[in-house]
């Protein structure tokens, strides 16, 4: 066949067109050969080419003028082009048995091909006409391709939108009820309405705007839809464990979907829409769940709701107040359980010794608090993921529960008492003296868990650390290294000053050690074969010197006092020894065993010790002699001599508890000591009200220390900011004492007219305090 | 077949099989070969070009096989392909009589191998460079189709463009 | 342009009918070649800068028809510039009515003046450059005056209906136009010259269709910097509806002085402000520190301010001057300007490292990006000849990746990171990506997120997942509420991402 002359439109254009129709698929699906192409191609190319090569009008007059003779040549192909798409694809016609997407899906798989074949095929006038005209400002015109796409969306998208996009949401709520549907069509009639959005200003810029308006906007609507009546009727036959999993697998099935076939852009408004709906909407209905799935200790389910929960983290508060709240309602309810327990236990039998703590057993409390703890622990680590808004509703309900609970705080005003339990828990476990089987299921991360939740740290601080310093100077701690470390442990938890006065506590002990020694060195051993000086730091020990019991050393046992203080003072010169006769104990060697029987073992007080050393001289003495022998304070000498006689190592006579304290009754060491065992200890049986007052005096420190700590921080505050309203100074100090206890306001208040009297600070207006330099 | 050439076919019929690589230096091949065969040349594929005779197509495919693996510059940087003086091997191989250089050029226009046709319209400036008009009809064969009256307001039009 | 290609011309001119027919030649021959081809093989000439590549196209337009209309078309009177006012003249008596009329200005896109006359001497009170000005004037010739030039411009910026870019270069401090009627009557020797005020009712009388120029440049003279005035402008005012962009080179913004000055009512807009290596004189809060500081009416309805080539940082403030009109929108940024730049001089490197100053403009960026307060109406921030990839440091990135998010030392802002996390805080941003090599080249790295490591990419080959990682802190940013676009030198883009929200 050959060329139509190059300078027939008309003729160049039916000449192209047949060859057009294979290109767009109009004649069937038979192929195009590579000679209808370059034919195609050519004819195209003559047609420009001898346009541009003799000017628009060569014949004409005007090619000798110099307007328009000469320019490049396309516009009349283009136009051509562009008619022929028009009746193209208007003349596209549905086949009866197939439905509307059905047939757009078919023509436009065809018609894409196509319209890439003849951006190639028209290449010329691409190359040159219509990207000089786009150079030059025009924005009408278009590449061929891009072209084809504009007609498509002109003539068979524009007028179809709607029953396309429907036909398409039709098959995706068939895929959605579970019917097996050709998922080609929608992919590609989505991608259609991606390729249909073309920026005509740029036309390197793809965008969204005919995927979002026509498709995106109505697939969201209608999945909400579709959710919002499913989730409601599937609730109304399901129970919410399988809602939950139902949401799962449909979450999954969106996803997938739209990784399928939809832009990225749809992915985030699907889920918010499909979050809202199938989460928001029914998170009522999973918290009432929740608390039946706790008590059924449902760990599984619970994760399921917290995941399914997190895909909307604002879902998630109420559930974590809900935990907070059913854990403090747990505890109390195991608390109230256990102090019911222990008044049963003490109305049924003997009464308990002193019910000075409560009655309550403090392994058996701390436990309590530990077990209630750990289980919710767990939960939050298994079903939450330990996720930051569980961690806390649980911290902030340990905080609660461990702090204010039936036993800690029997009345809503009593301070705590967990701290001096939590203290006494700690002594039972590190003291030698307690058995082994009742210790075993007591542990130092037991304490550090409760020590986390304390408001009054300071009150454990004071009580743990007179429950040490027995434990040291007795010297029946069970393991210095475990000590240590509880030291270590608080230490980090709360800060290096907090545990400062009990670290002060072991370098005496150690100091001591050396002391000793040299000591040791200065004194003959005829009469005292062991002496072990401890010099403790006034402040840092619980420890108060007593007039009471100040007594008159025997003077055979002189020496190593002396030598103490001696060399004590060499080597720290200046420094006050006061000597603490109501702590510290002696043994001493009786031989008032029957003969050919070993001595026995006496433990005793110091006032005791004086006591029976006295006897060494004679054998007899009356009250008020004895007492003029040993000193101290009548009542003290009573107390300490009544186990003797109590336990028949001195006869008294007259007999009867109620000449004890007489000036002339007489007492007499007997001559044979009859006892079973060879150690005997005489200080258990020493009553003192001693006990009583060193409850009395921790509180009482307490409130000195917080005191003290509150006055500083004022003081503080005050010096750099020089004035300062009432409210803010309040508000300044409450998060400072945080670490210790919680300070209350009328303790602030009363430190603040302390100050003021004392005049370091003084008040301006009726709301303003001035620091006073 | 393992390697499977592209013919292709000149007006004459005369058939040049060649390896695609070199039919692909012309963009409008490229494409072709990549639209009919959508999963790769399976076979050799024949390419009639019906605006270039034999000995021409002859030359460009020349020109094709020895820049087969010559990267060109990109088309849209004008500036540098401007500036960049011919290749010694083009200009040998451009050294032909005015005729075939012209129609050298139309074929690579044709066949949309741009670094042939710019190679071949530095040729052509190279031959018009610092010469006058008369000269410029000489050379190439121009017809003077100006009255002597145009000439002069051509001239007077144009001298305060040549000042500068 | 076709539709103004009659309209221009007030004398419909008809020639002589020609005297011989064009001739016709075989198919293998020069004049045979299609348009597009012609148009190649003449374009050899046209962009370099000697005479006798010009010379030769002149020579081509001369040999014949055919050749003197593409020529003329196409490149002659495409682009034509001036370098001496002696050479406007010529081309007026030749090419403007009513000495002579030809309908070339109809193809002139581009027109450019350099070293444009002054008014005469006897005007001026005071000379700044005396050397200067005797060079400048001693080319123009006695029978003509700047009145001609201002009356032939006018007529030509009236005529030239496809105009689209204007540019003076080599402009000396005295450079004006007229503007007060009062100014023009003395001046005026020339009938067909006229005082701003009535050009301007001309204007106005004249045309019904609104005229845009593209673009409207103005350079000053090398070595000088020019305080920016109306009278710079003015008479270009008087022929255009719409400057799209205005482009001032070496020139000082003083705002005191501008709006101090008296400027007539008009109605012209200038959309796009660019200041190149502009230095901005902000005195007017020294001068007058009880009033505020307003717009002057000359950029009244700027919408988007270009800065290239910045030389201080103090320069920046031109920001807050053109930004009180209420209507700027956009604001580009030249980043390989100078002041953003700290010169680090290593002792093995000759050549000083050029390191960009995020300690110092940090800050302003993310001032400039808050949409909040007077930065509310920026909407748009445009990066140009950015050199990202040697932003971009390795180390400081693993180091954010692998970093404790609970550590308590606060992160440093003054990093690139930093920068870009505030630069996302803006609505829509285009960064421009410079030509030099080190910018196009990019070496990744599996640390960082990318899944391949390799020294040295091609920018244009990072894929959009490969840019999502180098630009995480400003993806990230103001929970992705930003619309990104990357572009390389000749503006294609390479990396887009739409606000998510």
């Amino acid at each position: 066949m050959s060329f139509p002359s190059a300078s027939d439109l008309n003729a160049t254009w039916s000449y192209i067109q047949p060859g057009l129709e294979f290109i767009l698929g109009a004649q069937g699906d038979q192929g195009v050969t590579s000679k209808m192409y370059m034919n195609c191609y050519t004819a195209v190319y003559n047609y420009c080419v001898n346009k541009s090569r003799h000017g628009a009008t060569a014949t004409s007059i005007a090619a000798s003028s110099e307007n328009n003779s000469y320019a490049l040549a396309g516009a009349e192909i283009y136009n051509k082009l562009d008619e022929y798409l028009i009746q193209f694809i208007r003349g596209l016609s549905k086949e009866a048995n197939e439905s509307f997407l059905e047939f757009y899906v078919r023509k436009w798989t065809r018609f894409t091909i196509g319209a890439g074949y003849m951006n190639n095929v028209f290449d010329y006038m691409n190359r040159y006409w219509v990207q000089k005209e786009r150079s030059d400002g025009r924005r009408d015109v278009y590449d061929v391709n891009t072209l084809s796409l504009l007609k498509w969306k002109s003539e068979m998208f524009n007028g179809n939108a709607d029953t396309l996009v429907s036909e398409v949401l039709t098959l995706i709520q068939k895929q959605r009820d579970n019917e097996i549907v050709d998922t080609s069509l929608v992919s590609t009639a989505i991608k259609s309405l991606v390729f249909l959005g073309i920026d005509t200003q740029d036309l390197k810029k793809p965008n969204l705007v005919v995927y979002i308006n026509y498709f995106e906007h109505k697939f969201l609507e209608k999945t909400g839809e579709y959710y919002s009546r499913e989730s409601a009727q599937y609730l109304q036959d399901h129970n919410v464990v399988d809602y939950m999993k139902k949401c799962e697998s449909r979450l999954a099935e969106e996803i997938s979907r739209s990784n399928n076939y939809l832009e990225e852009h749809t992915k985030k408004h699907l889920l918010d829409v499909l979050h809202v709906v199938l989460i928001e909407e029914h998170a009522p209905e999973m918290y009432a769940q929740f608390l039946t799935l706790l008590e059924q200790n449902e760990t599984e389910h619970i994760q399921r709701m917290y995941k399914l929960l997190y895909r909307l983290p604002r879902t998630l508060d109420p559930l974590a107040d809900t935990l907070e709240q059913y854990i403090k309602d747990q505890a109390a309810k195991a608390l109230e359980k256990i102090k019911a327990a222990s008044e049963t236990a003490q109305s049924d039998g003997k009464p308990v010794k002193r019910a000075a703590s409560g009655a309550v057993d403090p392994k058996t409390y701390i436990n309590t608090l530990i077990s209630v703890y750990n289980q919710y622990n767990d939960v939050v680590v298994q079903a939450f993921s330990k996720d930051t808004r569980f961690i806390k509703a649980l911290d902030n309900a340990c905080r609660h529960f461990m702090n204010k609970n039936c036993i800690a705080t029997p009345t809503p005003k009593s301070s705590c008492k967990t701290p001096e339990l939590l203290a006494k828990y700690a002594d039972a476990f590190l003291r030698g003296t307690s058995k082994e089987s009742d210790t075993v299921d007591m542990s130092p991360d037991n304490l550090m868990v409760v020590f986390k939740f304390l408001n009054d740290k300071d009150a454990f601080e004071e009580y743990y650390r007179r429950s040490l310093a027995k434990r040291l100077i007795n010297g029946n701690s069970k393991s210095d290294e475990e000590e240590e470390s509880i030291l270590q442990r608080l230490q980090e938890e709360n800060s290096i000053e907090y545990t400062s006065k009990m670290t002060k506590m072991f370098s005496d002990m150690k100091a001591s050690e050396d002391l000793k020694s040299s000591v040791k060195e200065h004194i003959s051993e005829s009469v005292v074969k062991d002496f072990n000086p401890l010099t403790l730091a006034q402040s840092m020990w619980p420890f108060n010197h007593l007039a009471d019991y100040e007594l008159k050393v025997a003077p055979e046992l002189q020496d190593p006092f002396d030598k103490v203080v001696e060399i004590y003072g060499a080597k720290h010169n200046g420094r006050q020894l006061k000597w603490l006769w109501n702590h510290g104990r002696a043994e001493l060697k009786a031989n008032l065993a029957r003969k050919g029987k070993p001595p026995f073992l006496f433990t005793v007080s110091n006032v005791q010790l004086m006591i029976l050393v006295a006897f060494n001289k004679k054998n007899t003495y009356t009250f008020k002699e004895l007492h003029s022998v040993v000193g101290t304070a009548k009542h003290i000498f009573e107390a300490h001599l009544l186990p003797f006689t109590k336990y028949k190592l001195i006869d008294q006579s007259p007999v009867g508890a109620e000449f004890a304290g007489n000036d002339d009754t007489t007492f007499t060491l007997v001559d044979e000591y009859k006892s079973k065992k060879l150690r005997v200890n005489f200080i258990s049986a020493i009553k003192t009200n001693e006990t009583k007052t060193e409850e009395d005096e921790a509180s009482k420190e307490i409130d000195e220390t917080r005191r003290n700590y509150l006055s500083a921080c004022i003081v503080r505050i005050m010096k750099s900011r020089k004035t300062v309203k009432h409210n803010e100074l309040i508000n300044e100090v409450l998060p400072q004492t945080l670490s210790r206890f919680q300070a209350k306001i009328i303790d602030i208040k009363r430190v603040i007219d302390q100050l003021i009297e004392k005049q370091y600070i003084q008040r301006i207006d009726n709301n303003t305090y001035e620091y006073l330099s | 077949m393992s390697n499977p050439k592209v013919i292709v076919i000149s007006s004459d019929d005369e058939k040049f099989p060649v390896d695609p690589k070199v039919a692909e230096k012309s963009l409008l091949m490229k494409n072709m070969i990549n639209d009919l065969n959508p999963d790769g040349l399976q076979e050799d594929f024949e390419i009639p070009t019906p605006n270039v005779r034999a000995n021409v197509l002859a030359k460009v495919l020349e020109w094709c096989e020895h820049h087969k693996n010559t990267i060109f510059p990109d088309d849209d940087d004008e500036d540098a392909k401007k500036s960049a003086p011919v290749e010694e091997w083009d200009k040998n191989f451009l050294k032909v009589d005015q005729e075939m250089l012209y129609e050298i050029m139309l074929a690579a226009n044709y066949l949309n191998i741009r670094p042939l046709l710019d190679a071949g319209c530095k040729m052509v400036a190279e031959m018009i460079k610092g010469k006058s008009p008369e000269e410029l009809r000489r050379i190439f064969n121009i017809v003077n189709d100006f009255s002597p009256e145009e000439e002069a307001a051509i001239r007077r039009e144009n001298e305060w463009a040549e000042d500068r | 342009m076709k539709k103004y290609q009659l309209i221009g011309r007030k004398n419909i001119f008809v020639r002589q009918r020609p005297t011989k027919e064009v001739a016709s030649y075989p198919l293998l021959h020069i004049c045979s070649l299609p348009l597009e081809i012609i148009l190649f093989i003449f374009a050899q000439f046209d962009s370099s800068p000697t005479s006798s590549d010009h010379l030769n196209l002149i020579h081509l337009s001369m040999t014949c028809k055919k050749f003197n209309a593409i020529a003329n078309r196409h490149f002659i009177y495409h682009h034509i510039a001036f370098k001496t006012p002696e050479t406007f003249y010529k081309f007026s008596e030749v090419h403007l009515a009513p000495h002579g009329d030809s309908n070339k200005i109809n193809y002139t896109k581009l027109l450019e003046f350099s070293n444009p006359p002054i008014r005469d001497s006897s005007n001026l009170k005071i000379r700044i450059a005396g050397q200067y000005k005797i060079e400048s004037f001693s080319s123009t010739s006695d029978r003509h005056t700047y009145n001609d030039f201002v009356a032939f411009l006018t007529q030509m910026l009236n005529q030239s209906y496809g105009l689209s870019v204007l540019s003076f270069t080599e402009i000396s401090p005295d450079f004006e136009f007229p503007v007060e009627a009062s100014n023009g009557n003395n001046a005026t020797t020339n009938g067909s010259m006229s005082s701003f005020s009535s050009m301007w009712s001309k204007k106005k009388s004249q045309r019904s269709n609104r005229r845009t120029l593209k673009k409207l440049i103005l350079k000053a003279q090398s070595g000088w910097s020019i305080p920016f005035k109306f009278s710079n402008i003015s008479l270009i005012l008087s022929c255009f509806d719409v400057i799209e962009e205005l482009e001032l080179v070496n020139f000082i913004i003083d705002d005191y002085k501008l709006l101090t000055a008296s400027i007539p009512t008009y109605d012209t807009s200038i959309n796009t402000l660019i200041l190149n290596s502009c230095i901005y004189s902000g005195t007017f809060k020294k001068k007058q520190p009880h009033r505020k500081l307003t717009s002057s009416p000359l950029f009244d309805s700027v919408t988007s301010l270009m800065l290239s080539n910045i030389n201080s940082g103090n320069d920046l403030s031109v920001i807050d001057f053109l930004k009180v009109n209420g209507k700027m929108t956009t604001l580009g940024l030249d980043m390989n300007s100078p002041s953003f730049y700290t010169s680090k001089v290593s002792s093995t490197v000759v050549s000083p490292k050029k390191t960009f100053n995020f300690s110092k403009y940090n800050g302003f960026f993310k001032l400039v990006c808050s949409r909040q307060g007077s930065y509310s109406n920026l909407h748009e921030l445009v990066l140009t000849n950015f050199n990202l990839v040697e932003c971009f440091d390795h180390d400081a990135r693993h180091a954010a990746e692998t970093s404790d998010v609970d550590s308590w030392i606060e992160p440093s802002t003054d990093t690139f990171e930093s920068f870009l996390t505030f630069i996302g805080n803006i609505e829509n941003l285009s960064i421009i990506l410079s030509k030099s090599t080190t910018s196009s080249r990019f070496k990744t790295c599996v640390k960082c997120g990318l899944t391949t490591t390799s020294s040295d990419i091609n920018i244009g080959a990072l894929t959009a997942s490969n840019w999502s990682v180098l630009l995480k802190p400003l993806l990230n940013a103001n929970e992705g509420n930003c619309n990104v676009k990357v572009f390389n030198y000749k503006s294609e883009q390479l990396f887009t991402r739409m606000k998510l929200v």
